[in-house]
């Protein structure tokens, strides 16, 4: 197989007032033709960035400083931007990115966007272009392509516009794709089809991959070899399955290890049989307002969902979104109110509990570190607030007890006067947790609190919850997609789909020996690195 | 520049740190103290205020004082003026420059004052729409569109002159016919930052509404309202100048600049300085406060970035 | 843009305004401004001087006001006898003849002034009705008048009155008001070419006038244009667009003739200022101002020359008694409230008030003079809200009898008589709402003094009236005003000693 793209050495700065921020250093890698690489590495290590600079996309403030790109034996350093953009960008080599839901212009059909590409780079008629675009449509296994075509991406889904995207780019059939995060905005089960028939793609066009990702499992499936990245430089690079079984870099290392961790058994807390929480039969649906020549529609978010949780247990629900595995969680804290059932806490239905009594049962921990914290308050005064208003302590007492909570989800005192835009997202979800049970609360919902989390960052939350647990005696309600957290942190796992209840039961009953079709599709989706035993599909 | 110098002295915190690790208001000193147009706005604003607060304590000039033997005199730059009277003297033979230096007080007050009012009725409203949503929200959109349908400046007229023309009334009525654009930016702000986790988090800790809406939801509009607050003053200004203009706003011998430029229009071949005057100090009070909320605008935009030096 | 759509686009907005003829000597049109609107034709259904300027150049009445030393002579009438104290027969001249021809005969008379009475709609009603018991056609250019009591100022109301053709304005019962606001069926030295309401009237010269005392006038052609903003009426003379304007301020004018545009004239004038004030307490029972001693300071605390000589200029001076020293009846031995400020403060104390307490005064002009007068009366404690707004505004809130204290004039346009200005201010209460006093002797001696043609009694009444009104201080006499005419240097235009601006008597230089 012959060289396609060599680079070498590429450094990559921002222009910052005078001042110049490299942000990539040393970056070179070697591609043969049809070869796949996988890029590696936590956010900003500068995984996206190099590869922005191959195919002349980045910000006005960033620039190549040095090193040589070589594609096809030609460098692409010498090509002025309109031949670069004829000759080389969307025709020999092609990116697809991240955000389906952004990518595609809203404006225009399908199929003019995908006609716009083609007939740009070939010179054709327009009747060869629609066929063109039939085509690939039907190759990327667009269901119902031939209407499609005339249709807007506001009235596809996410996994169909991920399709359209991934036929916008090989409609030219490119010697090389750049895969940016192409599945991390996509359920688990659209997710693993996507990965599919990249991966078949690949295969019948005969063209090189490069996929970038923070997913290692993503990347064993589809890379023959892989490089690791960390602060934008290579920290490691060689074939996929030597650097999965034998890493050289300690860094490389500690991301398997947080990975494998999560393979282990870990003690369970002392589950009493009493239930502490009890649903029964809830339901909840939201009217869409009625629009002129539309019938008022109904979505039924949750359908008559019952189950019990047991006093220090940790209980997931797994589903994808849409599922109503959220709205079960917001309705079990009182945030939402349902339309049918009961939720009963310590044998009181939810809704005769005065709110600051409920505030010191249950409390919820969120997704997103950056917006579950106000930025004008400093960590001092969010974390004192649920006790200055449930409790009458007096003002040091308060300082003392926050100062303590802090301590106990591993943060300094210096953080008491620091406001959020000062913390890292690791450190935010922190404040979150500390937020939570400054109450000393018998019950945390944790909606997906690491999943907008690095890998290695998440195992620390995923440790410290753990730690919480057993310190504090907590029964967590734990809601995810991530099945390994799931697998390492929850005793029973239910199932949702489309708001009601697929399966339920032990975890580790579910997950090896799922009943339902679609849990055991759903569980057949996630890509697991076993420690001794890395499977391929 | 001197500027600069001046703000790295009060606020040194703003200027020691990375980006990264300045508290919120560090971070917007920072970015305000780069911002051309800003700082040129706030310093003549400054100047302005300084003008109007201690003007009339130090010099000792009268804006009422009439001597009708010295009716009309040429500031001191024109043939026959001289530096007693350095803006010349109006019809009643006032001493135009302390007319003009009073007339900054009132301005500043209205346009100040009715921005206010505007802004309290408007963010209220504003707020509530946008927090309970529902019936509320239609009450409101209901009043905004009426305000807006509403001829602004005729309103003003006919309200000032059933009442009486008066300083209160007329910030008050400026007031109440300007809080629309308040109620647009809050409720929107609110939409917005009602759906963040945070405030999810609030009602989860046992904060009541009302607690929420003051303690998480108002602060976090501040810099939203703020620039629509500036922009406002600019307009309250103008529209008090109009009705003084008009007769139904300020009445003599109250010296308002709109009222200035009307009892000199008639003189305005002869005497163009009672006219002009009067308008270059509107425009310059005007341009300041406009260029202080661009500025605003461009600091608390969260899309821009700091600049580091 | 294109070069054709920038012509297209300036022809279209020349096209929105209106050409400026740029009429002058060549083409005989004189040009004149009024600043308040000329909003109908008709002189009787109003009493702004602007209606009686246009009205005494299309119509005419009995009598006519001499220039020269402002007594009465025949105009439509050619002579007269009195025949008692209460009755007058006129003879009309023969060669009377309306714009549409025909003849001036003694129906019309007799119509005109039937008219007048018995229609309650025109502004003359009630003055006529007053005193007019019969008017009778003695012959077919003859008529008798008689009235209910000896009527002093009859000639002033033979002039006021304009001839109407008999039947013109309907019939009893019947009466037609707008008959003549729009087109005018007049005996004047002028006809009416076109007439645009508050906005332009054309004149043409009546080549079948009689003469009479106007005489023919020079000019043929005149255009009258309202004009309500002084500064646009500037800019008209200095670029020629007109010939004429008035009420002109001394600064303006004097600026302006220094140019070397124009000519200005500030010339006496019969108009006067007063503050009228509520000494009978309408307004609120037991207010300062029905306090005499606050009256009288009021009277001492206004700097009358300084304002009449610095704000007015001209032949202006300061007054003391209710009526322009110049007219008949205006006796002047009367209390005098020299400027004394100290003095004001004591009296004020005397009454009360060593603070000084607040006044609302309402205005509708001079601006300038309204609030040199707040500022003298606030020198000695009066702090005055100065209401400045609309002459309507302030009819409505006398007539409510809401005003404690107001500055107003009278014009007395074309009328020596003193009875001109008490007639209306001094009447009685239940008829009018002008006379402030409360006090019943005014009325019977300003009023009674109309009612006899006895001249020196005349005097008398007038002189005991004057007397008890300014001791009384029912009143703040002010001055007598200026009228100010600029005039452009290709006309000839002379002041008349009453200021009483007569057009018709304009020639070109």
């Amino acid at each position: 197989m012959s060289d396609l793209l060599n680079i070498q050495n590429l450094e990559i700065s921002f222009q910052s007032n005078n001042k110049n921020l490299k942000t990539v250093e040393n970056f070179s890698i070697h591609l043969n033709e049809k070869e796949s690489l996988g890029i590696v590495g936590e956010s900003g290590s500068g995984k996206t960035l190099s590869m922005l600079a191959l195919t002349r996309l980045l910000p006005k403030q960033a620039s190549v400083s040095s090193g040589s790109i070589i594609f096809q034996n030609k460098n692409l350093n010498e090509l002025d931007n309109k031949n670069f953009y004829k000759e080389i960008s969307g025709k020999k080599i092609s990116m697809i990115f991240q955000e389906p839901m952004t990518a595609l212009n809203p404006v225009h059909t399908i199929g003019k966007q995908l006609l716009e590409t083609y007939l740009y780079h070939n010179n054709v008629s327009v009747e060869k272009g629609i066929e063109r675009a039939l085509e690939i449509l039907d190759a990327v296994k667009l269901p119902k392509y031939k209407q499609r075509m005339d249709q807007y991406p506001h009235q596809l889904s996410g996994g169909q516009r991920q399709r359209v995207m991934i036929a916008l780019a090989l409609i030219n059939n490119p010697s090389l794709l750049i895969a940016d995060e192409p599945t991390t905005a996509l359920d688990v089960t659209v997710q693993k089809e996507i990965i599919q028939l990249i991966s078949d793609l690949r295969e019948t066009i005969g063209m090189a991959l490069i996929f970038i990702s923070h997913d290692l499992g993503v990347v064993s499936q589809i890379s023959d070899n892989v490089v690791v990245m960390k602060n934008g430089e290579i920290v490691e690079k060689g074939k996929t399955l030597k650097v999965l079984e034998k890493p050289n870099h300690p860094y490389t290392q500690g991301l398997l290890d947080c990975l494998f961790k999560l393979e282990d058994e870990q003690k369970k807390n002392q589950i009493k049989d009493t239930p502490i929480i009890k649903v029964k039969e809830i339901s909840k649906s939201y009217k869409l307002p009625a629009k002129i020549f539309k019938k008022p529609e109904i979505i039924y978010a949750v359908k008559k969902v019952t189950f019990d949780v047991k006093c220090g247990e940790t209980i997931a629900i797994v589903g994808e979104s849409g599922s109503g595995k959220s709205t079960v969680a917001k309705i079990i804290n009182g945030l939402i109110n349902k339309d049918d059932g009961e939720v009963e806490i310590k044998g009181q239905n939810i809704e005769d509990i005065e709110i600051s009594d409920r505030a010191k049962i249950i409390q919820p921990v969120f997704q997103d570190p950056y917006s579950t914290l106000n930025p004008i308050h400093t960590i001092g005064y969010i974390v004192s607030r649920p006790l200055t208003i449930n409790e009458n302590k007096s003002e040091s007492e308060v300082k003392e007890e926050v100062i303590k909570t802090l301590r106990l989800v591993g943060l300094s005192e210096d953080y008491y006067n620091r406001f959020p835009n000062q913390l890292s997202g690791g450190q935010r979800q922190r404040v979150a947790i500390a937020r939570a049970i400054i109450l000393k609360p018998q019950i945390l919902i944790c909606d997906e609190p690491t999943s907008a989390l690095d890998v290695t960052i998440q195992s620390q939350i995923l440790d410290l919850l753990n730690d919480l647990k057993t310190k504090l005696n907590i029964t967590i309600i734990l809601i995810s997609h991530d099945i390994s957290v799931v697998k390492y942190f929850s005793d029973r796992i239910i199932v949702m789909y489309n708001g009601e209840i697929i399966e339920m039961g032990n975890t580790n009953n579910v997950i090896n020996v799922p009943k339902d079709k679609y849990t055991k599709r759903l569980m057949s989706s996630v890509f697991s690195l076993k420690k001794n035993d890395i499977k391929f599909t | 520049m001197i500027f600069k110098t001046f703000i790295k002295r009060l606020f040194p915190r703003s200027f020691d740190n990375e980006i990264y690790n300045l508290r919120p208001k560090d971070l917007i000193i920072r970015k305000s103290s780069n911002h051309g147009g800003f700082k040129f706005g706030l310093s003549l604003l400054i100047i302005i205020f300084l003008f109007a607060i201690f003007g009339p304590i130090i010099l000792d000039v009268s804006p009422y004082e009439q001597d009708l033997t010295k009716r009309l005199l040429p500031p001191v730059w024109k043939e026959g003026g001289s530096w007693e009277y350095i803006f010349g003297t109006d019809g009643n033979g006032r001493d135009y420059f302390a007319r003009i230096l009073y007339g900054t007080r009132i301005s500043l007050t209205i346009g100040f004052g009715a921005a206010c009012v505007g802004m309290i009725i408007g963010v209220s409203l504003g707020v509530c729409a946008g927090y309970f949503g529902g019936w509320v929200d239609q009450v409101v959109s209901y009043l905004l569109t009426c305000q807006l349908a509403l001829p602004g400046l005729l309103l003003a007229m006919t309200i000032v002159f059933l009442i009486g023309p008066s300083i209160t009334v007329v910030i008050f009525v400026i007031g109440a016919t300007h809080w629309a654009f308040f109620l647009v930016v809050s409720r929107s702000a609110t939409q917005k930052i009602k759906s963040l986790d945070y405030v999810t988090a609030a009602s989860a800790i046992g904060a009541s509404k009302f607690q929420i809406i003051i303690r998480d939801i108002i602060p976090n509009t501040f810099s939203q309202i703020i620039v629509i607050f500036t922009l406002e003053v600019g307009i309250a200004i103008l529209n008090e100048a109009s009705l003084s203009f008009l007769g139904v706003g300020i009445q003599p011998p109250t010296p308002s600049w709109g009222l200035l430029i009307a009892e000199g229009k008639e003189a305005i071949f002869f005497q163009p300085w009672l006219i002009i005057l009067p308008g270059i100090a509107l425009f310059t009070l005007v341009v300041s406060i406009n260029m202080m909320g661009d500025g605003l605008r461009d600091i608390t935009d969260p899309n821009s970035k700091v600049s580091e030096e | 843009m294109s070069k054709l759509k920038s012509l297209i686009i300036t022809l279209l907005i020349s096209l929105m305004f209106p050409i400026n003829v740029f009429a002058d000597k060549s083409d005989d049109t004189f040009v004149a401004a009024f600043s308040r609107e000329l909003t109908q034709l008709d002189y009787h259904y109003g009493t702004k001087t602007e209606f009686l300027i246009l009205g005494d150049m299309i119509d005419s009445g009995l009598f006519y006001v001499n220039r020269e030393d402002l007594s009465y002579v025949p105009d439509i009438a050619s002579d007269y006898k009195i025949v008692d104290d209460t009755t007058i027969d006129i003879n009309l001249r023969k060669n009377a003849k309306f714009h549409d021809g025909s003849n001036v005969t003694a129906d019309d008379v007799v119509y005109t002034y039937n008219f007048i009475v018995k229609n309650e709609k025109n502004r003359r009603s009630k003055k006529i009705k007053g005193w007019m018991e019969s008017i009778e056609k003695t012959g077919k250019h003859s008529v008798r008048f008689k009235s209910k009591y000896p009527y002093a100022n009859l000639f002033n109301d033979l002039y006021r009155i304009k001839i109407r053709k008999n039947g013109i304005m309907g019939t009893e019962g019947n009466w037609n008001d707008s008959a003549q606001l729009n087109e005018l069926n007049g005996t004047g030295p002028y006809k009416v070419v076109s007439f645009d309401p508050g906005v332009e009237v054309v004149l043409v010269r009546n080549d079948d006038y009689y003469g009479g005392p106007k005489g023919m006038p020079a000019i043929k052609n005149v255009i009258i244009r309202s004009i309500p903003d002084m500064g646009t009426q500037q800019a008209e003379l200095m670029s020629g667009g007109i010939h004429w304007m008035y009420n002109v301020k001394k600064d303006i004018g004097e600026a302006m003739a220094k140019t070397g545009k124009a000519d200005y004239q500030l010339g006496p004038s019969l108009r006067v200022g007063f503050l009228v004030l509520d000494a009978g307490g309408y307004s609120g029972e037991g207010n300062p101002i029905t306090k005499l001693d606050v009256r009288r300071a009021m009277n001492h605390a206004i700097n009358r020359d300084s304002i009449a000589k610095n704000l007015i200029g001209g032949p202006a001076k300061a007054v003391h008694t209710a009526c322009n020293p110049v007219v008949f009846g205006c006796f002047q031995d009367v209390k005098k409230y020299e400027y004394n400020p100290e003095g004001a403060k004591k009296l004020l104390a005397k009454a009360g008030y060593p603070n000084g307490f607040d006044l609302d005064l309402w205005s509708y002009r001079d601006k300038e003079a309204a609030q040199a007068m707040a500022e003298d009366l606030g020198k000695v404690g009066i702090k005055v809200n100065l209401k400045h707004g609309k002459l309507s505004a302030l009819n409505k809130a006398r007539k409510n009898r809401e005003i404690r204290a107001y500055f107003g004039t009278w014009g007395s346009t074309a009328s020596p008589d003193t009875a001109t200005i008490s007639n209306i201010h001094w009447r009685d209460p239940a008829k009018g709402d002008r006379n402030l006093s409360g006090d019943p002797k005014v009325n019977e001696l300003m009023l009674g003094a109309e009612q006899t043609l006895d001249v020196e009694k005349r005097k008398s009444l007038y002189a005991q009236g004057l007397k008890l009104i300014a001791d009384q201080a029912y009143w703040v006499p002010l001055w007598s005003y200026s009228e100010g005419v600029l005039s452009s240097k290709s006309i000839d235009f002379k002041l008349d000693p009453d200021g009483y601006p007569r057009l018709w008597n304009i020639t070109w230089k």
